[in-house]
């Protein structure tokens, strides 16, 4: 069958096309060359006036694992405030800032979203990751394994165990647990925290281990990199939250030592501690840092206003947040050895002044990097918001006077303190369909998505063009999955289910004696059972593996 | 699988009749009958249970008001069934991740309410999370760090065999000899001595188990800093209450646990809710959290998937298009009893011996294979067990994992989940 769209406006960056009107051709899912004249096709849509790009991709939100679901039991009442009748194809669901998975599939797609990436998967919840992220439809999905506070990790860098190894350890977690990257939090930080440490700072070592998260962060950096891994080490950096963090940020920075690096949801991480509230912007120094140094990229997190949950890995630091439970309720918990979480209920408000800063550091990022394919667009959800705040994030970005409208309605002396009404720059829609579709598929090294040329998937999203552009985001005319039309003006008109992105580097096999003796020893599940194959992520959780391509680097 | 027995025994087999959910399990099969390496009572009788193949399967064919039908038959009448129901209460519902998703696209699809047979204990433990929160550890964790175990209640091996034995069994910790013993402090009923290792201190304080809470709750008023009267409470003395305070304050890592099902009082929830309080306030100072073992019949399994898709653990309902959550109104024993619903599909693919409650209503039992309900009901289908007859998942209590069941046996029992999808593709 070949689909046609016919003469829409494409946003395709990851080719160079900015704006030009074009045909697509579809075909078996994948996007094809113009065919021969003599070729029938079987249905076209006039796209006329209408934006094209590659489906959305969001390479950092909690949708799927424990401390997710942990979320929805906290907080019942999120559901009743907020649910989705079933419909003729659709299921029930509910959920403000989590949404039931369902749902989570159907919002995210009918915002043009194809693929979404749960960012701090914990290794022996990875099985449960899966599951949600399985029941999530229409989307592909990923997620990245949570290394840095593992005691078998700090173990081997306590011994001084050689580089190989470490590599060994990490693309065996890789491979048992089905994910497409590593993610470290708070390094070393959440397993001191389970030896009574209330704060680890970069260069600081852990009470038991005596490693730093400087370390930490330079070990796993190095082996991803040795590994062939596209993706980068994605760091949720030391103190987050803590005035005068920006320092910290730009010191786990240079733990890279010139490695690629990513660091998420770095809003939370660049605060300064100027000024008579000990709190302010750092954003220009963190958005200075990232423009200087190529190896550098950052997804934001931005804050909105309202109620939403926090849910991370960081026990050290959700401990100390919950006095701020809104509703005042909490819940942390020690993780099999391996890290923790912690839920904390959270509303942001506009007239508080923390919260009003904290808003405008994000954008201010936003505005301050340069290099829009290093900077995607996050609210880290449903920590700064739940993922369905986008649109209106993007009308922010690409919208000066809508910015400085809402800007005046924040608390004053934030709005003072504030570079915001300084920046003029609005975001293109060539800028946005890089940092929200071509550039998080080059960075997780997905090489047939987040693009529009012969030979990729027909992930598809076609925009109606309107000055308000929050509306425009909201609301797609259609959206297609693997060349399938499953959205249409806005409304779900088919369900697919997606995949999942993983990757699998080699390595030697002979680390599998050591941790088989490690899991007897010390855990309480073995290795047989912790580790996932390909045919349980197929048939049993219900997402089959796509791999992504992954070649040794030699140079290292 | 051959009628012999294998001659090598299967290694690491998961064990899906508790929370702990044991995967150190080695089972020898021979034809339908399979033998399990571990003394646990509860394990040993999960997998005794009788199997069917090709050879026996005649007595598992699915039934019709008490006569022997095909499965289609049985799958067709069920459907017709829930097809006509206005009010449909699906209960029971022991069984796999798989099971769990078929169950809950089927009662959003005709509306029905959801209800797991432990509910009652299930909730002790989820008000308290939905109402505040808590601090709480795994069974990896406590294994490695607790250096201090304070157990409220006596009874935990009924609801977690193997519970010491994990906990403290023989084998290395993570981080060595602990600066002292470690101790275990156990407050309830019953003088039976936990088969510990030497190395770890027992101390045992007596009490009524109704009045564990109000044990908590002394402890944590005397962390406060608040004086107590020197006869205690609860039948315990000042003296050793302040000597157990001390000494989870003393601790690296103090854990706290109970088991839900043994608090079988009204308002237990109000004791758990002390417990939290408790091991949360110790970490002002050092470090406690609370561990929640046991659990049977797959209910965290319900808890967990229900909670993902629906939004609520158990005791909701779909009828109105979307979830809603009581725990009173959406109790099935109150949903029964006030013939609020008009058809009971009750499930419970881990144990024979938990049959449907009596009820005026047609019935659709999908039990596991052997179950014998006191009546035939509208449609009785034997079902498989996951991890015996046909892989499958559950969740352990701790929430952190759900291990990988096995197919041990040839079987010709339909899974809960493929029989509940053909009742769906015949509404
Ligand atoms: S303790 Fe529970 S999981 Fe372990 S073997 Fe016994 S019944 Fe099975
Ligand atoms: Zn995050």
């Amino acid at each position: 069958m070949l689909i046609k769209l016919t003469a829409g406006t494409i946003y395709d960056p990851a080719n160079g096309v900015d704006g030009e009107v074009r045909d697509l051709y579809i075909r078996d899912g994948r996007i094809v060359a113009p065919p021969a004249e003599t070729e029938r096709v079987s249905v076209e849509y006039d796209l006329r006036g209408k934006v094209v790009m590659a489906g959305a991709i969001d390479l950092h939100t909690h949708i799927g694992g424990g401390k997710v679901n942990l979320a929805r039991g906290l907080l019942p009442e999120f559901c009743r405030d907020a649910h989705y009748a079933r419909g003729e194809l659709t299921r029930s669901g509910c959920g403000l800032a989590t949404p039931s998975t369902l749902v989570t599939g159907y919002r995210y797609a009918q915002m043009g979203y194809t693929a979404a990436f749960e960012p701090a998967v914990l290794p022996v919840n990875a099985r449960q990751a899966h599951m949600e992220m399985a029941d999530t439809p229409i989307l592909d999905t990923g997620g990245y394994a949570m290394l840095g506070n593992d005691d078998f990790l700090l173990r081997l860098l306590r011994e001084g165990a050689a580089q190989p190894l470490i590599n060994d350890y990490v693309a065996w977690v890789l491979h048992a647990t089905q994910c497409l990257g590593i993610k470290v939090v708070n390094p070393g930080g959440i397993n001191a925290f389970k030896f009574n440490a209330r704060a680890l700072d970069v260069d600081e070592p852990n009470p038991y281990y005596e490693v730093t998260p400087r370390s930490i962060v330079n070990r796993l950096a190095r082996a991803l990199h040795e590994l062939g891994v596209a993706h980068p080490l994605h760091v949720h950096a030391s103190n987050l939250g803590v005035p005068g963090n920006f320092r910290s940020t730009l010191k786990t920075m240079g733990a890279a030592d010139g490695l690629p690096l990513h660091l998420t949801h770095i809003q939370f991480h660049s605060y300064g501690t100027e000024g008579e509230r000990g709190f302010s912007s750092a954003a220009a120094e963190i958005a200075e840092a990232i423009n200087a140094n190529a190896n550098i990229s950052a997804d934001v997190g931005q804050i909105m206003f309202g109620q939403t949950v926090t849910i991370s890995g960081d026990t050290m630091h959700q401990y100390n947040n919950r006095r701020h439970a809104h509703p005042r309720k909490w819940v942390c918990s020690d993780i099999e050895c391996e890290a923790g979480c912690g839920v904390v209920p959270f509303r942001y408000r506009d007239r508080n002044f923390v919260n009003a800063m904290q808003w405008a550091i994000g954008l201010e990022i936003f505005l301050m990097v340069d290099d829009p394919w290093r900077v995607f667009l996050t609210t880290d959800h449903p920590n700064g918001a739940p993922f369905t705040s986008y649109p209106h994030l993007i009308r922010l970005l690409m919208d000066r006077s809508f910015r400085e409208d809402m800007l005046r309605q924040v608390h004053p002396q934030a709005a003072a303190h504030s570079r915001l009404s300084g920046l003029t720059r609005e975001y293109s829609l060539y800028e946005l369909a890089i940092m929200t579709r071509a550039g998080p598929a080059r960075i997780l090294g997905l090489r047939d998505r987040g693009h529009l040329a012969a030979g990729a998937f027909a992930d598809i999203a076609v925009y109606t063009d309107q000055p308000d552009r929050e509306q425009m985001f909201a609301r797609p005319a259609y959206v297609f999955k693997n060349g399938e039309l499953v959205v249409r003006e806005g409304e779900i008109c088919a369900l697919t289910r997606g995949g999942t992105h993983a990757v699998k580097p080699e390595f030697d096999r002979g680390i599998e004696k050591r941790l088989r003796r490690y899991f007897e020893r010390y855990h309480t599940i073995r290795l047989n059972n912790y580790r996932i194959s390909d045919d349980e992520m197929a048939e049993g959780i219900g997402s089959p593996i796509i791999a992504a391509k992954c070649a040794p680097r030699v140079d290292a | 699988m051959n009628r012999q027995s294998t001659a090598e025994p299967l290694q690491d087999i998961v064990c899906p009749f508790c929370g702990l959910c044991c995967d150190d399990l080695s089972v020898t099969r021979a034809g339908q009958e399979l033998v399990i390496d571990t003394p646990c009572p509860r394990a040993r009788a999960g997998f005794a249970a009788p199997g069917a193949d090709a050879a026996n399967g005649t007595d598992a064919l699915p039934q019709i008001a008490g006569t022997p039908c095909t499965l289609d038959d049985a799958v067709a009448y069920a459907a017709q069934l829930l097809g006509a129901a206005h009010q449909p209460l699906f209960a029971g519902l022991g069984t796999d991740v798989a099971g769990v998703r078929a169950l809950l696209r089927l009662a959003d699809r005709c509306g029905a309410s959801f209800d797991h047979m432990n509910s009652t204990a299930m909730l002790r433990n989820l008000l308290v999370l939905q109402d505040s929160g808590w601090m709480t550890t795994t069974l990896g964790e406590a294994r490695n760090r607790a250096d201090v175990l304070l157990l409220f209640g006596g009874g935990v091996e009924r609801s977690a065999p193997r519970f010491y034995e994990r906990l403290f069994g023989a084998g290395e910790t993570l981080f060595g000899r602990p600066r002292r013993a470690r101790e275990l402090i156990i407050v309830g009923e019953g003088e039976a001595r936990p088969p510990v290792e030497e190395s770890v201190r027992t101390t045992r304080l007596h009490c009524d188990t109704r009045r564990l809470g109000e044990v908590a709750m002394a402890l944590r008023a005397l962390q406060r800093g608040a004086h107590l009267h020197p006869s205690g409470v609860a039948g315990i003395a000042l003296e050793p209450l302040r000597a157990v305070l001390d000494r989870l304050r003393s601790a690296d890592y103090g854990v706290i646990a109970w088991t839900a099902a043994e608090l079988d009082f009204p308002h237990a929830e109000l004791a758990v809710q002390a417990f939290c309080e408790l091991a949360t306030a110790l970490n002002e100072t050092t470090r406690c959290a609370a561990l929640m073992p046991g659990g049977d019949n797959a209910e965290h399994t319900l808890a967990q998937v229900a909670t993902w898709q629906t939004g609520y653990p158990t005791r909701a309902s779909l009828a109105a298009a979307r979830p809603d959550f009581d725990p009173i109104r959406h109790d099935s024993a109150r949903l029964l009893r006030e013939a609020e619903a008009d058809v009971l599909l009750w499930v419970s693919a881990f144990d024979r011996h938990r049959t449907p409650p009596p009820c005026q209503v047609p019935a659709i039992v999908l039990g596991r294979h052997g179950m014998r309900p006191a009546s035939p009901p509208a449609v009785f289908i034997p079902v498989g067990t996951p991890g015996i007859d046909h892989p499958g998942h559950v969740f352990r209590c701790d929430g952190v994992t759900a291990l990988p069941l096995r197919a041990l046996r040839h079987s010709v029992l339909p899974p809960v989940s493929d029989t509940l999808q053909a009742v769906l593709a015949a509404l």
